[in-house]
């Protein structure tokens, strides 16, 4: 740990080596969530329920709804023309897998694809404790005193794999979406997975993951940098090596999967990319959903659409040069998990379960939950999206007594509320890592404090912050030392005693970036 | 009407009708412009078995030979136009969108050879009106100045509770490769109520039409006659003037036939009263042995159940029926929720019903309709239902038209009837003998409402959602650009004091 960490990190103690995983209440945790989505799966009594979410259009849309999948089944089974059709846009790979599966055992399969979502999360909560020690480094020495991942505490503790588990298993969005039989369940599981191979070092078979998901939903392909850093992080190998080569065997993976589909499948390659991907990309479904895309492009004039199309599907792919130059090195998972948050947000049909998965992987994350600015607006937002959206889409689809608009706002204030969370997120990583950092800072202050046996503090800011940038790049060692003391006038400040100030407890702000 | 292929002698054939036939290589051709629905039920079996849809319907079938798809669409396109400027009516619209080429239906009714592509087009809204009625009657050798056709009275004619102007061109070849001949067709259905118009159950030409069958036969006409079936009522029932017809015997039906004289009146001493038949007792309604209703059920703005209920009502024998559907793009039928359920009369437990084929072409937006068709057997004294699941697709703004909370019209079934030489008792007249074993029933249509959104948004929505994104982009762009500092207030100053640390992710970690 101490040779990949940062170098302040360092100073942790090493009793905050994870803890093995707590195999059995994981285990428990997937019981649980599978029994849960399984009662509801195949019990007669809710029925209604299964039906209502399956053709809802918050937990399914045109893209992942169970009955095209059918459709596509039916044709496939027959040999009929899978794509000759406006409702077909799945990959073909899905169907020689689910033409094996009777389709009473269906249910069951989304339910195992699901939980292993779960059991993904689980894996890159367990995980990331060795990859992103910067994120688990300790703000103060309470927190450097607890074991992190021994319990669940939401305040400055990091949740064990078990809680994040179970916390997406019991999230009634991804209960919803498993039961709506919302073929997005196999494309998060496909991002997991992705994920998953990523953390353990493995690019080919991530990449052969996230080509799945590209193809069911294309937006994924925008975490292949992100898998390539993750993965990064679990081999040492350089950020310039690992990038293209992920890029380089999507590329190659896709070439397989469209090869197999021409000359195994028997299928038009163009005719298969227009359906899915295409499809995706030029949003000719303009059924309303959760997202951005539907009513502009309802209502916008004809000859302006190419144009926000373009803009639109820009958009979800513009932040991740900012997220991964920021966050990519230390924190890669972080980067996923904001970018799963991004895509969920600015997708062309975003489900219900697109956000399940970003509040998956939110608890990974519980040790920055202390700094949040907005968590009371953003439960906000989650309650009266809840309670309105299935609401309002009532009213103007089935009592015709309120109109478009109203849904419409609702989708304004869910992506408006998701900026929040978004914003609240990147917000309190900064803070968190500024202030371990600082803490990292102030320990090694304190410790040479201790051997020069400084008895009269100077209390001047301007001296001590220079001292602190002094001290740290001492302790890196390098070239930055001696860079400093000529900037700083030649070593006189080294000789003003500085006075430890503990800079993790200062007030902390978000300022833009200068240089 | 007729007129040799090779030849193309217009002689009594109307040159304009034959010329675009000719350009476009058109074989065949029904075109008919409907208003109301034929009740089956109420009236019986239709004439000639066939009662056109409600609008405007277009049947063509096209040549083949040295043509591709695209000169086949070109020519579409052409003979569209070219009707659409002929008939007056909006036929120019059928494009893509609307046509479609059935495999199993119309199967009876082809042109010259097997290679023939039948295109199918139907404007299900499109009005009839005069303007459609007088380019019809131009097309008559004697117009509408002379024959039956000079009592069809436009006003009166559009006010019947039913009525189709047809124009049928169909073609005959006596053997393979040779001469070919086209037989033109000109037909008018009309139901009238003579109770809704006069409130009395007597009625005459005269006060159908308001003008009296008093103008000679044509000179170009062979033959001019009036057909009227006799209803099976006691005598005494009715009374039929003027009684000096000739009776023979059509299908095990008395019609009295009253044949028009060239250059005279119909009959100089009936020529003031005309044609009067006093009902003083009123039929009861024939009945059909097959009847079929089309419905939504479980229908909402978003999808829905499309359901035709086929009956049988013999006691015994099957039919054979062929159900086709064509259904605009918006409308996605799934092909894997086709279901047809038997019910025995009576009783409410159902079986599965037997399905010879099923030919189904899957719709594509804005391309083309969805077009199904299944044949089924209706075991005798059945009621059996043809079900197929649907979802509605969101149009943009523009696609809706102004009076958009009214809804879609989805065109009306088809259900091709095959006789089997079990003739219905009912089945009225059949003047052409060529109509043969098949009884061609038009099911209801029915209408879609599609989730309409708010046609003032489009200038609000594109501000709204904009200024949302801007937001989202400010926000994220703002804190993955940013650093975080410390600060603390300086004694002296009063002021804060920013403690700088540098962040960790920019660390040489190596």
């Amino acid at each position: 740990m101490s040779e990949r960490g940062p170098a302040p990190a360092a100073a942790v103690p090493p009793t905050s080596t994870p803890r093995p995983p707590t195999s059995r209440n994981l285990a428990a945790a997937l019981t649980v969530g599978a029994a849960v989505r399984l009662a509801l799966q195949y019990a007669p009594a809710v029925t209604a329920l299964r039906t209502t979410a399956q053709s809802s259009i918050l937990t399914t849309t045109p893209l992942t709804r169970w009955s095209r999948i059918q459709e596509a089944l039916y044709l496939y089974n027959r040999g009929l023309p899978l794509y000759d059709n406006a409702l077909v846009h799945q990959p073909p790979i899905l169907l020689p897998l689910l033409s094996v599966i009777p389709a009473s055992m269906h249910p069951l399969l989304l339910t195992v694809i699901d939980t292993a979502v779960a059991a993904g999360l689980a894996t890159l909560a367990h995980r990331q404790r060795e990859l992103e020690p910067a994120a688990h480094a300790p703000v103060d020495a309470d927190e450097e005193q607890k074991d992190p991942g021994a319990k669940i505490q939401g305040g400055g503790v990091a949740w064990t794999p078990a809680a994040v588990a179970l916390a997406y298993l019991l999230n009634p969005l991804s209960i919803l979406s498993c039961i709506a039989m919302d073929a997005g369940v196999i494309e998060r599981g496909a991002m997991m997975a992705a994920a998953v191979f990523a953390s353990g070092g493995d690019s080919i078979w991530a990449s052969g993951a996230i080509t799945v998901a590209f193809q069911m939903g294309f937006y994924p392909v925008a975490l292949a940098p992100i898998l390539a850093l993750i993965q990064r992080r679990a081999t040492h190998l350089s950020a310039f090596g690992v990038i293209p080569a992920v890029i380089i065997s999507i590329l190659m993976w896709n070439i397989i999967f469209y090869t197999f589909y021409t000359n195994v499948m028997d299928l038009d390659g163009m005719a298969v990319f227009k359906a899915t991907t295409g499809f995706v990309l030029s949003v000719p479904d303009l059924q309303p959903n959760l997202g951005i895309f539907w009513y502009l492009l309802t209502e916008v004039f004809d000859h302006f659409r190419g144009f926000f199309v373009m803009v639109f599907q820009l958009h979800p792919f513009v932040y991740l040069a900012p997220i991964i130059m920021r966050f990519g090195r230390e924190t890669p998972i972080f980067c996923l998990t904001v970018y799963t948050g991004v895509l969920a947000t600015l997708k062309a049909y975003p489900t219900v379960g697109d956000y399940a998965l970003w509040l998956g992987l939110l608890p990974l994350y519980a040790s920055t939950w202390k700094y949040f600015r907005y968590p009371f607006i953003t439960a906000n937002v989650a309650v009266y999206c809840a309670f309105l959206f299935p609401i309002m889409h009532a009213l103007w689809t089935r009592f015709a007594s309120g109109n478009a608009n109203f849904f419409y706002a609702l989708t304004l204030v869910l992506v408006l509320g998701a900026t929040v969370l978004q914003a609240d997120c990147l917000h309190a990583m900064h803070v968190r890592m500024h202030h371990a950092h600082a803490y990292a800072v102030d320990k090694v202050h304190a410790a040479e404090a201790e051997e020069r046996e400084f008895d009269e503090p100077v209390v001047e800011g301007r001296a001590t912050a220079v001292e602190d940038r002094a001290e740290r790049m001492r302790y890196r060692g390098g070239k930055g030392v001696k860079k400093t003391e000529d900037e700083e006038g030649k070593g006189e400040v080294k000789k003003v005693p500085a006075r430890r100030v503990e800079v993790h407890k200062l007030p902390t702000l978000i300022v833009y970036l200068e240089e | 009407m007729e007129q040799s292929r090779i030849t193309k002698k217009y002689d009594l054939f109307p040159r304009t009708l034959g010329q675009v036939l000719n350009r476009f290589g058109v074989e065949a051709l029904d075109l008919t412009m409907t208003q109301g629905r034929w009740m089956h039920d109420a009236w019986g079996w239709p004439v000639d078995g066939y009662a056109a849809p409600p609008g405007f319907d277009v049947r063509a079938w096209l040549r083949t030979e040295r043509r591709n798809a695209t000169t086949l669409d070109k020519d579409w396109v052409g003979l569209t136009n070219a009707l659409s400027g002929l008939f007056c009516g909006s036929l120019n619209f059928l494009d893509g969108t609307n046509i479609a080429s059935p495999a199993l239906a119309y199967k009876d009714r082809q042109g010259s050879s097997l290679l023939d592509v039948l295109r199918h087009g139907r404007l299900a809204r499109e009005a009839v009106c005069t303007e459609n009625l007088t380019p019809w009657g131009k097309l008559l050798p004697c117009s509408t100045k002379a024959g039956l056709a000079a009592a069809l009275n436009g006003y009166r004619l559009f006010d019947a509770d039913y009525h189709s102007i047809q124009t049928l061109v169909s073609i005959t070849c006596a053997s393979k490769d040779s001469a070919c001949t086209q037989q033109l067709t000109q037909r008018v259905v009309a139901v009238f109520n003579p109770l809704r118009q006069s409130n009395k159950p007597e009625w005459s030409f005269t006060s159908l039409m308001d003008r009296p069958l008093n103008r000679p036969a044509c000179a170009l006409a062979a033959s001019s006659t009036l057909h009227v079936t006799i209803p099976d009522l006691p005598a005494g029932a009715f009374q039929l003037h003027p009684a000096d017809h000739a009776a023979v015997m059509i299908n095990n039906k008395q019609v009295a036939t009253y044949v028009y004289l060239r250059h005279h009146s119909l009959d100089p001493a009936s020529a003031t009263q005309s044609l009067r038949c006093v009902r003083l007792v009123f039929d009861h309604p024939p009945t059909t042995d097959f009847s079929v209703s089309r419905y939504l059920t479980d229908a909402g703005q978003e999808r829905g159940i499309l359901a035709v209920d086929l009956t049988n009502h013999r006691q015994v024998g099957d039919r054979t029926a062929q159900y086709t559907d064509v259904l605009p793009w918006f409308v996605r039928a799934y092909l894997h929720t086709v279901a047809y359920t038997c019910y025995p009369q009576g009783h409410a437990t159902p079986a599965d019903g037997l399905v010879e084929g099923v030919w189904f072409q899957h719709g594509i937006d804005r391309q083309r309709p969805t077009v199904m068709e299944v044949q089924v057997t209706v075991p005798a004294s059945h009621l059996c239902t043809l079900r197929v699941e649907y979802e509605l697709a969101n149009l943009q703004y523009a696609e809706f038209r102004p009076d958009a909370e009214r809804g879609f019209e989805v065109g009306s079934g088809l259900v091709t009837l095959f006789l089997n030489g079990t003739r219905p008792a009912r089945l009225p007249t059949a003047i052409d003998p060529k109509a043969s074993d098949v009884v061609r029933i038009h099911a209801d249509a029915v209408q879609v409402q599609l989730p309409v959104p708010d046609f003032s948004m489009p200038y609000n929505v594109i501000t709204f959602t904009c200024t949302v994104l801007a937001f989202y982009f400010g926000t994220m762009f703002s804190l993955t650009l940013s650093r975080a500092v410390s600060y603390r207030i300086d004694e002296t100053t009063k002021k804060p004091v920013v403690v700088k640390i540098d962040e960790l992710v920019w660390h040489k970690d190596e």
